[in-house]
């Protein structure tokens, strides 16, 4: 039987949450919407996900707290982690995804499609 | 040894005595011919006629020799009489009173050699006024420089400096800073000091460094450029030194704006982009969702256009050109239209929402669209800085004088550090709550200028974790600017 994979978006924007949330339920994902990073790192510690895709300026913790949380300790710590960001130059995304071993970053405004598209060809390279 | 005026003496003794001689001859001729016979007489008159042109020819010479020799004496006698022949305003030139040739030329020579002395004075004069110019505006256009310049000697010690370097250092003149190192003039640390050491084998080079005045780093960035001896030994540095703390806050600022105004701009645009995209891959969208997908992509839409209008007017700000459209305005009514715009925002975050309006309203001339934005920010702001249940009041008061508007909060409030800082363009708290919460830092900065144009101002009280009361007063005589 195929399982389903787990997906957490984090995400202080509803609007965006929303559409994102159901590109990746579209995509055949099972999805959970955390409007503030900490809230999202107690989702993320407590449940498996197999999926995390972060905006990077949100209340409570930032993107990049939370993915470095998630990656410290808890049920997730080998989820795949995609970090998405409004931000443009003043984002040091390089370092950011060399440090937190992240798959992806995307900046605003990014395609859903191309989204979807790259978290699955990343669980696919995973998965080989 | 012989001098110019024993010469002269000999020239004409020598043309006496060639006149005589001429004389002798043709007095010897005259005789000679008295014993010859009557039709010689016509050879006898050839003779007359010659003895008359010699002695006229002999006169006008003597009289041209003489006149020659004589401006030659004078001249000589001029010389004598001068001790710096190569000065020649020092020399005494009189005029003859007589009235021959010699005395005639001699004042022509006067006259032209007056002029001549005039020319050299005027000549002198201006050198010494270009001479003195040049001593006198050389420090003069340094010290009017807004750019420092100082020398350096090979130790680092400064052997002039100008004015402006003198205020960058904390003096009010160049020659207090006369021998101190360059270092020890601006109180560098010891690594900026190394820098500033002169090296005479050192290029021309470029340094920024910060100096700490009070509670503000002053930067500095100074060119150094070797200067050399006539010999070709380094004896001196310039340096011309700009105070560019201005320019990086400048640099700073607009860095901080194109960072905000990029975020401000991705936002609305990532869910314009998605929604649709969404609109377009999804078919079997019922037409519920379908109709929540474009009020989504307006609505953004409209959220890009207010911010870029907010950028417009911002801009307009800062080249002095946003202007009050004032109109009779009844102030009853503009207070409802306020409350009706905000009303659904409180709603939507539970918030108390209560107005304190006065019995009465006078009429204004006023911009009733840009106060009317300027209070909507307002409680705007303090609906989005207080916590859901929390409470916001607006409250017009209105005087003999004046006419207030106070929108009271209790959100989250705003720190001493920060209050100061609230009106400027670009600033954002540094408070992780302000930062969540999407703006652009423009809002205050807007109302204040809307304020000010209408004459009045804005104010504000505020509490960490307590709350805030914003306030614009307007006078009731305003002249709106």
């Amino acid at each position: 039987m195929e399982t389903v994979s787990k997906a957490l978006v984090a995400e202080d924007d509803r609007a965006l949450a929303d559409i994102i949330r159901l590109a990746l339920t579209r995509g055949g994902y099972q999805v959970t919407v955390a409007h503030d990073g900490k809230k999202a790192l107690t989702l993320a510690t407590h449940s498996k996900f197999d999926v995390v895709v972060s905006d990077y300026q949100m209340p409570m913790l930032n993107g990049e707290q939370l993915l470095s949380g998630i990656r410290a300790e808890g049920a997730s710590q080998e989820a795949l982690l995609f970090l998405c960001s409004a931000k443009s130059f003043e984002l040091d995304s390089e370092r950011i995804k060399r440090e937190l071993r992240l798959s992806a970053v995307f900046f605003k405004p990014f395609s859903l499609g191309e989204l979807v598209s790259t978290i699955k060809s990343h669980q696919t390279a995973a998965l080989a | 040894m012989p001098t110019k005026n024993s010469n002269s003496n000999r020239t004409l003794r020598q043309v006496l005595v060639v006149q005589g001689v001429s004389t002798v001859l043709v007095v010897a001729a005259i005789l000679g011919f008295a014993g010859l016979p009557p039709w010689q007489l016509p050879m006898l008159s050839g003779v007359l006629v010659a003895l008359l042109i010699a002695v006229g020819s002999g006169f006008a010479m003597y009289r041209s020799l003489f006149s020659v020799l004589s401006i030659e004496s004078r001249l000589s006698q001029l010389g004598a009489s001068s001790t710096n022949t190569s000065d020649a305003s020092s020399l005494v030139l009189e005029p003859a009173t007589g009235n021959n040739s010699a005395d005639f030329g001699w004042n022509r020579l006067v006259d032209a050699g007056r002029v001549w002395q005039a020319v050299d004075e005027l000549q002198k004069t201006l050198l010494a006024s270009m001479t003195d110019r040049r001593r006198g505006t050389g420090p003069q256009l340094l010290d009017s420089l807004s750019e420092g310049v100082a020398t350096v000697d090979s130790d680092g010690k400064i052997t002039y400096a100008n004015m402006a370097l003198a205020a960058m250092c904390g003096q009010t003149n160049g020659e207090a800073l006369q021998g101190k190192p360059l270092a020890e003039a601006f109180g560098v640390d010891a690594a900026t000091a190394e820098k500033l050491i002169a090296d005479t084998d050192s290029p021309q080079t470029t340094q920024e460094w910060g100096v700490q005045s009070g509670a503000v780093e002053r930067i500095f960035r100074g060119h150094r450029r070797p200067g050399r001896k006539n010999d070709g030994g380094a004896i001196s540095f310039v340096w011309t030194i700009r105070d560019i703390t201005q320019q990086k806050l400048a640099d700073s600022m607009r860095d901080k704006f194109l960072a905000t105004a990029t975020h401000e701009f991705r936002t609305p645009l990532a869910n314009i982009r998605a929604y649709a995209e969404s609109l377009d891959m999804s078919d079997d969208l019922d037409p519920e969702s379908r109709k929540r997908f474009y009020n989504v992509i307006q609505s953004e839409s409209l959220r890009l256009s207010q911010l870029v209008d907010d950028l417009l007017d911002i801009s307009r700000m800062q080249a002095g050109a946003m202007a009050l459209e004032c109109r009779d305005t009844d102030l009853g009514r503009l207070v409802e239209e306020i409350s009706q715009k905000v009303e659904g925002e409180m709603r939507e975050k539970n918030l108390d929402y209560r107005c304190e309006l006065p019995p009465k309203y006078p009429k204004l001339q006023l911009d009733k669209g840009k106060l009317a934005a300027a209070i909507v920010n307002l409680l705007g702001n303090a609906a989005k800085y207080t916590p859901e249940g929390g409470r916001v009041t607006f409250r017009v008061d209105v005087n003999n004088h004046r006419v207030e508007f106070a929108v009271t909060d209790t959100g989250i409030g705003i720190s001493e550090e920060d209050l100061p800082r609230v009106f400027e363009r670009f600033y954002r708290c540094n408070d992780d709550r302000v930062r969540e919460i999407t703006g652009s830092g423009l809002g205050l900065a807007l109302t204040q200028e809307v304020a000010r144009l209408h004459g009045g101002e804005v104010a504000v009280q505020s509490k960490i974790n307590e709350g805030s009361t914003f306030s614009i007063t307007i006078p009731l005589n305003s002249t709106a600017v």
